[in-house]
């Protein structure tokens, strides 16, 4: 399957409170860096 | 989320895999704020993955009187490698640290992973001489 394939960069302490507050949204807030490559074989 | 990453991680380095003690080493670090780990997540239409991460630990000068940071580990998993993951989680780290008002970001790295120098020095990182002024030492205490 190929596409973009989206990244992100978070802190694992913000996951972790993320998590704790079941909060999907806290995690967007909390993203540091994004970027997407094109058209990437998928490879899971 | 990150204990899976950093136990592959150990096991790179030859060490058993201990998915029990990964959790507890990561989450001891956390609670008691004795590092900062920065996760690369991958998200497709389906997923939403950790792929890598960078931990680093603090290093204190007590003659600078300034924090600075070991990057003292890096890993991304293999099916996810020469994307350039890797660098964008260093330069998340080094950001992080001029940010925080930091001097430098160290690592050291197996004198055998060309691959790992190769990337380092291509951000930037210089390879450092033997101090001549300052001799180090390390005594087993276990």
């Amino acid at each position: 399957m190929r596409g973009n394939i989206r990244y992100e960069i978070i802190t694992a302490q913000a996951i972790t409170r993320a998590e704790s507050k079941q909060s999907g949204n806290f995690i967007r807030k909390s993203i540091i860096k994004k970027w997407s490559l094109k058209n990437k074989q998928f490879r899971n | 989320m990150v204990a899976d990453l950093f136990d592959k991680y150990r096991v790179f380095y030859e060490q058993p895999s201990d998915l029990e003690l990964a959790r507890n080493f990561i989450r001891t670090r956390l609670v008691k704020n004795e590092s900062i780990i920065f996760v690369a997540i991958m998200q497709s239409s389906e997923n939403r993955i950790p792929v890598g991460f960078t931990q680093l630990y603090p290093k204190y000068s007590s003659v600078r009187t300034m924090q600075n940071w070991i990057l003292n580990d890096l890993f991304v998993e293999k099916n996810y490698r020469k994307q350039g993951i890797g660098e964008h989680l260093i330069r998340t780290a080094m950001e992080f640290a001029q940010k925080n008002g930091s001097q430098f970001v160290e690592l050291s790295t197996a004198v055998d992973n060309f691959t790992a120098q190769g990337l380092y020095e291509n951000i930037g990182f210089e390879k450092q001489e033997p101090d001549l002024n300052f001799f180090k030492y390390k005594i087993n205490v276990s």
